[in-house]
């Protein structure tokens, strides 16, 4: 795999953007797949935990959690800063600049 | 004294909201109208980007309580993907597009795909669907405004509050009357920064409301496990499992389906998308991710958890889109009630304005001054950006009147629409170079066209396919499977199939736009 200092911005977004998509994979793997085994039942007395049926407890609340804490390092750690400043950015010579309507105020 | 209670904190919420509407037009008038009118001068910090950009709205603070009351536990299941929806919105797109708008200068979703893809087809067919489809999403959102109102409005003296009006309640008119004039009032005013201020001061005041309303729904319920029992009591074990209580409310092909829903379709929504060209810089972006992944976690669970609770509070409640007003008041003293009532109709005026804004936008810059008056004054600018807005929420208001009976039906389609019409395209102009004008074109006709294809003929019928949402607004599920998941599908392979069969785009522009 490559280093991060020899990745262009593109290529570093795009890496991140695909550790989304397979969080996300799993996320739905775990949840739905979860509660296609343990949800659909109509047992007249659900298990409960702390109030809260099992399945919801195992299949939602705690992939939740784990993903609020992978949330936490993206946001901290694993999500890298890119220079947005627009004088920093190429521009394209083509767009029209219709947006410079400028305000006389007052 | 204490009757009036929750009509003053509605009061005092409307007046604050308008006040930041003032302090809205103060800012906006640091740069261009435009620019500061629709997009804030690309200026949002991490709390505005993250309680503002995600798809909360009347539905969340209306809707969804009104399904949890009804089917039960399954909602937990339907709501799940909400774990993962800061980084899909933030972290798949938000470099991508803050990069793309800057070196486009674009101001507004449509005006960005046409720069990237070089096609003012592009941007006109972006600019009338988004218009399209945010004008019909707004009709449930003005529903959620009046059912609120209308809850805590006194009696108007010398009018039967029994009698009816075009099919509504006297009270129903009341509430929507003055709820279209606030909204109007502030966005009006403030444009896009009203929207995002008054979003975010309401995104605050919605916490605060369900930090409030939860311990009071637990105690009143006897504690969650009673709550549990009590609605497995009255509607049976289909309460606490899959598929829901009294229908198949969602059986697996929905289960995945919804999954897919509320994580995939928030990040092609046009107010999320436009967010994403509005913020400072990317450390924003990070912050705005963590406070989202927070915000959602203190927001959507406590309020499954309320509405469970609710069974047991208010057993047999007939219109179910009333239960959050209903246990507010049931449960809080008035002054408490008020407070907890300001959530929900702070969630609906803040959807109201970003959709207004987002509409004017579509007809002012997209479509009036890029088509058809290149040369226009700031000041004609101005007025017919306030005149489409009057005009469009005035047409929303008028067909609130005649909106589905559950909410939500309305608010999964719009959204499911916008995604569908939207996400593709966004991802093709972010990350893949070969993707062409006529790919970007074909993917927003073949996803709008699909989700529509899909609703029309349940409309038509109104034959209930027995699963999914109790509605008089049925799509039709193929294959058990949501509109949404065809439509996006669809999108998708017209988007690609297109793209690969036609020229390559401009070498020139594509190198400056992925450099």
């Amino acid at each position: 795999m490559q280093s991060d200092t020899s990745l262009s911005p593109l290529d570093k977004t795009r890496r991140e953007a695909l550790g989304v998509v397979a969080l996300w994979i799993l996320s739905c793997a775990w949840t739905v797949g979860y509660s296609l085994s343990a949800a659909y039942r109509q047992d007249p007395d659900p298990p409960l935990l702390f109030g809260i049926p099992t399945w919801v407890v195992w299949g939602v609340l705690l992939p939740w959690g784990v993903i609020l804490i992978i949330t936490c390092w993206a946001a901290f750690f694993g999500i890298k800063d890119e220079n947005l400043d627009e004088d920093a950015l190429a521009h394209l010579d083509t767009a029209e600049d219709l947006s410079a309507v400028e305000a006389p105020h007052g | 004294m204490d009757s009036l209670a929750p009509l003053l904190s509605l009061v005092i919420l409307m007046v604050a909201s308008m006040v930041i509407g003032m302090m809205a037009n103060k800012a906006s008038e640091k740069g261009g109208f435009l620019k500061g009118y629709f997009l804030g001068n690309r200026g949002l910090g991490s709390w505005s980007m993250a309680l503002t950009a995600t798809v909360m709205s009347g539905g969340t603070f209306m809707g969804f309580p009104a399904l949890v009351y009804q089917y039960g536990w399954v909602l937990a299941l339907w709501i799940a993907s909400y774990m993962i929806v800061p980084l899909c919105t933030f972290a798949i797109l938000g470099k991508r597009m803050g990069r793309l708008s800057r070196q486009t200068g674009a101001i507004t979703l449509p005006e960005l795909l046409r720069e990237r893809f070089d096609s003012p087809s592009v941007g006109m067919v972006a600019s009338l669907l988004m218009i399209l489809v945010l004008a019909f999403g707004l009709i449930s959102q003005f529903k959620a405004g009046a059912i609120i109102l209308q809850k805590v409005l006194p009696t108007l003296p010398g009018v039967d509050p029994t009698s009816e009006i075009l099919g509504q309640s006297p009270q129903f008119l009341y509430g929507l009357a003055i709820f279209t004039v606030v909204v109007l009032s502030y966005t009006l005013y403030g444009g896009f920064l009203a929207a995002v201020w008054t979003d975010l001061f309401q995104s605050v005041l919605m916490a605060i409301g369900i930090l409030i309303l939860f311990p009071l729904a637990m105690q009143q319920s006897g504690g969650l496990a009673a709550a549990t029992r009590a609605g497995v009591d009255a509607v049976g074990p289909g309460f606490a499992y899959a598929p829901g209580a009294g229908r198949e409310f969602l059986p697996p092909g929905l289960a995945l389906s919804f999954f897919a829903m509320w994580s995939i379709a928030g990040m092609g929504q046009p107010a999320s998308l436009v967010r994403l060209m509005a913020f400072r810089d990317t450390p924003t972006l990070r912050h705005a991710t963590f406070l989202l992944a927070v915000y959602n976690t203190l927001i959507y669970l406590p309020l499954v958890l309320i509405f469970i609770c609710a069974r047991a509070i208010l057993p047999g409640l007939e219109r179910p889109d009333e239960v959050m007003p209903s246990l507010a008041l049931k449960v809080a003293s008035p002054w408490m009630a008020g407070l907890i009532l300001a959530a929900p109709f702070g969630a609906v005026m803040a959807t109201v304005s970003g959709f207004l804004v987002q509409i004017s936008s579509g007809l002012v810059q997209d479509i009036y001054h890029r088509f058809l008056n290149r040369s226009a004054t700031e000041k004609q600018l101005r007025v017919l950006s306030y005149t489409g807005m009057i005009v469009i929420a005035i047409a929303a208001s008028a067909a609130a009147m005649k909106s589905p009976k559950f909410l939500q039906a309305l608010i999964v389609f719009t959204g499911g629409a916008a995604a569908c019409t939207y996400l593709v395209p966004a991802v093709m102009a972010a990350f893949w170079p070969r993707a062409t004008a006529k790919g970007a074109l074909s993917a927003m006709l073949a996803g709008a066209g699909t989700i529509l294809a899909l609703y029309i003929p349940g409309w038509i019928s109104g034959v209930d396919p027995g699963i999914g949402e109790k509605s008089n607004f049925f799509p039709f599920y193929l294959f058990g499977i949501a509109p949404f998941v065809w439509g996006l599908l669809a999108s998708a392979i017209a988007g690609v199939a297109v793209s690969l069969t036609d020229r390559p785009p401009d070498e020139t522009r594509v190198n400056v736009l992925f450099s």
